[in-house]
């Protein structure tokens, strides 16, 4: 047997001893996870298909996070149908609005587990690969899943990235994830699942490694994982969350390719307009002016990454003319920023805090930008429109340095408020 | 269905993004509800690179884009839109959730046609058989190929893509209890 994790799990999830990459398989959701932006087109394609509910109601995942508050009676209506649906499918694991973005908050209550694999309607299933679980999105081929709960798959083949080293002040894990994917870049991760390896990972804890996991996927990896070791043992024993098992990749197992990075060498980066994958230097976009700053996404809304950009708001203000928006990750993260005071640091610099959930990054959901106006933002995307005017220019940056922007009113450097 | 399309080239470059050049996300949303229905995306195909696009295309007509067409967040809208107007894809590359997409949309398609864009200008008249691969240039007089879609994939397109391919695998499964 040489197989690598992502093998081992689709192996097992797909009822076969033993696959081989380019395999072509149908494995079995453990968990099947769809959204609110999705419950009425996937109930509508069920009807079409003649199928009255999921295979298996007991192991689909609905959430309302894109469309938290609805904001016209248009999305009103939508979200009292999709109750409707979610009531007469049968839903076990139904969570409404303000519970959380639904790939941040199931790993913190013990939904998703190490080995698991699970099954997505949305690219970002990615970030269980945190706690060492599979994620594959399927998006628009999503009925198959929800009616027969699988679909098939080609077994992808591996990239093992080892990481050395601790990041220095002011540079955050966004920072390092942001630098890796523009290294390998899009024609080596397409269709590979990014295995994280190296003595670093002891230094970096489950928040850290959902940021690992968020990113590849923008530039067309299949997945991403970190294999579950101590730290994810550690971190699900103090959320009393049972059923850890550490697995890994053999040592034998075939990677497509080895990548080695320093995380003591990287520098805070930003990803220029309009491609997650445009990752410069924070230098190349220094005194950029701008008018919103946005922390929040499923790509930094942990409890880290608000005490990243809580560090730097401490006692400041927001620079005049400039509006920042914060969207912790789940009712865990609200709580636990409320109790250590990181709201009041939000709340003194004049951020405004809105519900748990995807926040502006769902196409400017709750807070879109105008004609002309430039945004630094911790979001998945920076494509033409992704939050809100066609008109609008997104920077893309990790927490600290959206943090330090919004003080200054233009892009500025985070470690020159860490004297 | 007829595998053979027969038309003009519309000529795109590299990078086209899924949700702005090829169909702008904002327009699959209608009452706050996503609309997959091919004909009311067709309208807004490739409009925010040419606005009159969806008037002007005919059925047949061939789209040739660059490398890494449909890249970004993998939305099938604009791909069910092309479907809708009856074209065709060629490709110097694509990422693979646009591969899945453009099967999963009934899109005949050659993905990975090293160096097309060599080979065709805009408004050149080509004959495309997207079964054999086979691209014939009647503007310029000149012919080349590139390899066609795996035939199981072929299939699922022939059956109209993913929701038609869906349903028959469901009754196979029903029927043979």
């Amino acid at each position: 047997m040489c197989m690598t994790l992502t093998e081992k799990i689709m192996a097992r999830a797909s009822g076969r001893d033993e696959l081989r990459t380019g395999d072509i398989v149908y494995p079995e959701a453990d968990l099947a996870t769809i959204h609110d932006l999705y419950v009425v087109e996937a109930d509508r394609q069920l009807t079409e298909l003649g199928v009255e509910r999921p295979w298996n109601p007991e192991r689909v995942f609905v959430c309302f996070d894109h469309d938290t508050i609805p904001q016209t009676v248009a999305v009103a209506n939508r979200a009292k149908k999709i109750r409707e649906i979610v009531k007469r499918w049968g839903i076990k694991h139904f969570f409404g609005p303000g519970r959380g973005q639904g790939h941040v908050f199931p790993m913190e209550i013990g939904l998703i587990k190490p080995g698991a694999c699970v099954l997505a309607y949305d690219i970002h299933v990615t970030n269980y690969g945190a706690v060492g679980c599979l994620g594959l999105a399927l998006v628009f081929e999503f009925p198959a899943v929800l009616a027969t709960g699988s679909h098939w798959l080609k077994v992808p083949e591996t990239i093992r990235i080892d990481l050395s080293g601790k990041l220095q002040p002011g540079v955050g894990i966004r920072d390092a994830a942001a630098r890796i994917i523009h290294e390998i870049g899009p024609d080596a991760a397409d269709y590979r699942v990014f295995e994280y390896t190296g003595d670093a990972l002891a230094h970096l804890g489950v928040d850290a490694r959902v940021k690992l996991c968020n990113l590849p996927i923008e530039i067309g990896a299949k997945s991403a994982i970190v294999p579950a070791d101590e730290v994810v043992a550690a971190w699900m024993r103090e959320r009393n969350i049972g059923g850890f098992e550490a697995m890994r990749s053999d040592p034998d197992a075939e990677f497509a390719e080895t990548y080695e990075f320093d995380l003591s060498a990287m520098e805070p980066v930003v990803a220029l307009p309009p491609r997650p994958e445009n990752v410069a230097p924070l230098g190349e976009a220094i005194g950029v002016p701008i008018h919103a700053a946005y922390l929040g996404s499923c790509a930094a809304d942990q409890y880290e990454d608000m005490a990243e950009a809580a560090e730097i708001l401490r006692g400041k203000k927001l620079a005049p003319g400039v509006r920042m928006i914060v969207t912790p990750g789940s009712r865990e993260v609200l709580a636990r920023c409320v109790e250590d005071g990181l709201m009041d640091v939000f709340c003194e610099a004049g951020a405004m805090v809105g519900p748990p959930g995807c926040g502006p990054c769902a196409i400017g959901r709750g807070g879109p930008l105008a004609d002309g106006e430039t945004c630094i933002a911790t979001v998945t995307r920076n494509d033409v429109g992704r939050m809100g005017s066609r008109e609008a220019r997104i920077y893309l940056a990790g927490a600290a340095t959206v943090a330090a922007s919004a003080v200054r009113g233009e892009i500025a450097d985070p470690r020159d408020f860490l004297a | 269905m007829n595998w053979t399309m027969q038309g003009r080239c519309w000529k795109f470059g590299d990078n086209l993004s899924l949700d702005d050049d090829i169909l702008e996300f904002a327009k699959v949303f209608v009452g706050g509800v996503r609309v997959s229905d091919p004909n009311y995306l067709k309208k807004h195909v490739f409009t925010n690179m040419i606005p009159d696009f969806p008037e002007r295309a005919k059925p047949g007509d061939i789209v040739v884009a660059g490398k890494r067409f449909g890249q970004g967040n993998p939305h099938i809208y604009g791909l069910l839109g092309m479907a809708g107007l009856g074209l065709g894809l060629i490709a110097e590359s694509v990422p693979h959730f646009t591969y899945r997409m453009i099967v999963a949309a009934g899109l005949p398609s050659l993905p990975f046609f090293n160096d097309i864009g060599a080979f065709v200008e805009d408004g050149d008249e080509l004959r495309v058989n997207f079964r054999t691969g086979e691209v014939e240039n009647l503007s310029r007089g000149v012919r080349c190929e590139s390899d066609p879609l795996p035939g199981a994939l072929r299939d699922i397109i022939e059956l109209g893509g993913f929701l038609p391919a869906l349903k028959k695998r469901l009754t196979d499964m029903n029927t043979k209890g």
